[in-house]
């Protein structure tokens, strides 16, 4: 027969029943059931609040751009590359300095995604937009251009952008059992929009302001800020590897003959450049377009800036970028695309 | 492993049907607990369980070692001494036979290897690189350019808990207020307990090692209680505390804010620690509750405080009693004169500050906490007819806690003065009313509770509503919570200390 244990040497007993722990556990259960089905009905009557997308600063960018590339824009200039020229070149400005005050579209993106992504922004823009865009400006840094360590994430963010032409909602069967994001769109999404980071962050604050700040500067972004180097930055090491090629014949590829492409390196802070920068950096440039095939290269703007101009290693601030959009400005007006009285583009002008 | 993560729901399902199945086994309850706690510990990374059973192995024979022929201590049934009943054996020498002057020495001594093996640890993984970086600094203003390389260690999670949990015990034991314990199965349990290994509250032997040792009685309403605490404190750190967290990090990661972005900032960041620190407390508390432990107080409605020193009463209770039991009553408390007071308070609040964290910031927020206590005493103490309002308190010590979040979430002394010079550069954003309604959004539901917890006097007044209405708010919060929850789930604040 078995005996119980000695009292001391009992570890812990439950005093009350199972029924009573029910009893206890079933208010809290009935009440989230009647929540979710409240909820679910709510939504299918359309009597919650009108649903509002939250989306990260990434997605916000990516998705802007798949729909400029399909909307209506009288753009006539395009600047395509990664987070350094959707930063360091102000659309309106260069339209305003360029001969004949052309539309100018900004579309860059990020680093890391590839130039053939590029490419197809700029092709998207072309097929939705025919006999429109006269000039391709390609804006990258030296890094990018050994760069091969590429987002998948956002790779695959804009396949699915291009194809299905709205933003995939990331979701799970649970989720939409318990009415979660549709609850999350309705009533949280208003009243929390997401924050956005680092310099842009406290530029943007929340991310619905970096939509309606592209929307309203031609697709440029801002991150204000003051460079401040307390690091050692990766210097380029001058090297192109054959994937950027790859990308590169693929890039022009979905650029018509018809309109022109320019390359162009965006500065960096002169504090950690090497001397013959300079020259290293043309070297590049010139490597680049033997697949690239650019129509020009744009080799005179500066390689360096005061750190002043910076907030960040690879970008600009507010002031880096109006200086840097006047040089280029400067740049692209001795190229011989623009008609002789001034006004628009010239069509296939060498 | 964080409690607000699926890996740890998952975790503690099988945990709670083994202690299901132990409940007829005191041994084997126990050595569940050790190696439920090592395996939630090892989930972060296993290799620093090693360094947690080093310094438990090493108070349990400490404290073995100073028991060592000490017949005389009166001990009680729970495994409590009376208090200081071997100071009393040793220095007054009445009552019960004193203790010989070698047990004395031998006692010294081992409470001598405990403080060291425990703080050289804690030094070695916490502090070494800080003071090495800061020697370096300092030898390069005279000239001295010295080349060594810091040793980057990680951080083990908890180590500052855990290490001052252990430390307690010793020196309870050594003053006679606690009585060795023999059991090393209770031992480790006791340092290791999983639902406050990581981030407090910091227990005393005193009162969790008795629990160790003796059958546990859980009620009905201890469940109740439990899942309320765990509930409201999973709310605090998923909903409110990372919540808060998107409109601090903008503006103390980077940048130079102006006036309303620094004061929305540094206001979310007193509520997000606040939110994610008495968060993960609450929910310790209420995990051991359910498994019928008690674990302490560590938070009481800090910010409804009235003065800094009764802040710091109300404000990790378990770390601001640690430091007055343990350094500031045996530097001589308020013993000693006016201004040896004060030093001991600059001493206390400057270690306390270092506690936190190997950085200089964490130096500055410690002496901006003895400033106002030191301030506070003064003004107690020689203006005794000025009666400050209630409200005016309350407000002054709202701002100064306010300031002193900025110094502690700052990462350098040029974020220090960049922020606090922004202060005075009023421009705000066109975006600053969102996010002061963002941060009023997250702060209602908190303010409401505190509010309605303050004018009762009950900390857990939500349990005394009528079960419906209770089921209705509990399901809400379980509702918000799923609403708010992150795959990837965000580490406590207090982790890193």
């Amino acid at each position: 027969m078995n005996q119980p244990p000695p009292a001391t040497s009992r570890s812990h007993e439950f005093q009350f029943p199972a029924s009573a722990l029910a009893v206890s556990v079933a208010p809290p259960v009935v009440a989230f059931s009647a929540l979710v089905i409240g909820l679910h009905l709510l939504n299918s009557l359309d009597w919650l609040p009108a649903p509002e997308s939250v989306e990260g600063t990434d997605r916000v960018v990516m998705s802007r751009r798949a729909e400029m590339a399909r909307s209506p824009s009288a753009a006539e200039v395009l600047i395509i590359g990664g987070s350094s020229s959707a930063i360091g070149v102000e659309a309106p400005l260069l339209g305003e300095l360029l001969p004949g005050r052309p539309e100018v579209l900004n579309q860059g993106m990020f680093m890391g995604i590839g130039m053939d992504i590029y490419g197809q922004a700029a092709g998207e823009f072309v097929r939705h937009h025919p006999d429109q865009v006269r000039l391709v400006l390609l804006v990258v840094t030296a890094q990018q251009l050994q760069n091969t360590d590429m987002s998948s994430f956002h790779q695959r963010l804009w396949r699915d952008l291009l194809t299905r032409k709205e933003v995939p909602r990331e979701t799970t069967r649970l989720r939409e059992a318990l009415a979660v994001d549709s609850t999350r769109e309705r009533l949280i999404n208003p009243l929390l929009p997401m924050t956005t980071h680092g310099h842009a962050g406290l530029f943007y604050g929340h991310t619905h302001h970096v939509r309606n700040w592209m929307a309203a500067h031609g697709g440029s972004m801002v991150e204000d800020g003051v460079y401040n180097p307390t690091g050692p930055v990766a210097l380029p090491e001058f090297q192109i590897t054959e994937a950027v090629h790859a990308e590169s014949l693929a890039l022009r590829s979905e650029v018509p003959s018809s309109v022109r492409l320019a390359v162009a390196i965006t500065p960096l802070p002169e504090s950690h450049l090497p001397r013959g920068y300079e020259t290293r950096r043309d070297d590049l440039l010139r490597r680049l377009n033997t697949s690239l095939q650019a129509d020009f290269l744009l080799t005179n703007l500066p390689a360096r800036l005061p750190n002043g101009y910076f907030s960040s290693p690879f970008h600009l601030n507010l002031r880096g970028a109006d200086h840097f959009t006047r040089l280029l400005a400067a740049e692209l007006e001795k190229l011989p695309v623009w008609n002789t009285n001034g006004v628009g583009l010239q069509h296939n002008a060498e | 492993m964080l409690f607000n993560s699926t890996d740890f729901f998952v975790f503690f399902g099988v945990f709670l049907l083994a202690w299901f199945l132990v409940r007829d086994r005191l041994a084997a309850r126990n050595w569940l607990l050790v190696i439920a706690s090592y395996i939630f510990y090892a989930w972060w990374d296993y290799r620093f369980t090693a360094l947690l059973l080093f310094s438990s192995l090493v108070d349990y024979f400490v404290g073995l070692g100073m028991g060592q022929g000490e017949s005389a201590v009166r001990e009680r049934s729970d495994g409590v001494l009376e208090k200081g009943s071997v100071e009393r054996q040793s220095h007054q020498h009445s009552g019960t036979p004193a203790l010989s002057s070698v047990s004395l020495l031998r006692r010294k001594l081992l409470l001598i290897l405990s403080l060291a093996s425990n703080l050289g640890v804690l030094f070695f993984f916490k502090y070494f690189d800080f003071f090495r970086e800061s020697t370096r600094l300092l030898l390069g203003h005279f000239g001295l350019n010295a080349s060594w390389t810091g040793l980057q260690f990680i951080l083990p999670v908890g180590i500052s808990f855990y290490t001052f949990q252990t430390l307690s015990y010793t020196i309870d034991v050594y003053r006679g207020r606690v009585a060795p314990t023999r059991n090393l199965g209770q031992f480790l349990a006791y340092v290791a307990f999983f639902p406050q290994l990581i981030a407090g509250p910091i227990e005393r032997g005193a009162h969790l090692l008795p629990q160790m040792a003796r059958k546990l009685k859980i009620t009905l309403p201890m469940i109740e209680s439990g899942l309320w605490l765990f509930l409201w404190g999973l709310f605090k750190k998923v909903v409110l505390a990372d919540g808060f967290g998107h409109l601090v990090d903008p503006v103390f990661s980077i940048g130079q804010p102006e006036a309303s972005q620094t004061l929305i900032a540094t206001m979310a960041f007193a509520l997000q620690i606040y939110c994610d620190f008495s968060g993960y407390t609450d929910m310790a508390r209420g995990l051991a509750r359910m498994l019928g432990f008690d674990l302490m107080l560590n938070f009481n409605l800090p910010y409804f405080a009235t003065s800094v020193q009764d802040f710091w009463r109300r404000w990790h209770i378990s770390l601001s009693t640690w430091l007055r039991d343990y350094l500031y009553v045996p530097l001589g408390g308020n013993r000693l004169g006016g201004g040896r007071t004060y030093l001991n308070l600059l001493i206390v609040m400057l270690l306390g500050g270092l506690w936190h964290g190997a950085a200089w910031n964490f130096v500055a927020w410690g002496l901006w906490q003895a400033g106002g206590l030191m301030v506070n005493r003064a003004w107690s103490e020689n203006a005794r007819r000025v009666r400050v309002p209630p409200w005016l308190g309350w407000l002054l010590t709202v701002l100064f806690t306010l300031y002193g979040w900025l110094l502690f979430r700052a990462t350098s002394a040029e974020q220090v003065l960049t922020l606090t010079a922004s202060l005075a550069h009023w421009s705000p954003p066109v975006w600053a009313g969102v996010m002061f309604r963002e941060l009023l959004v997250l702060a209602a539901p908190l303010l409401a509770m505190q509010f309605w917890q303050w004018r009762t006097g009950d900390l857990e007044v939500a349990l005394r509503l009528p079960r419906c209405a209770r089921g209705l708010l509990q399901a809400a919060l379980i509702y918000t919570i799923i609403l708010f929850w992150q795959r990837e789930a965000p580490a406590f604040i207090y982790f890193q200390f």
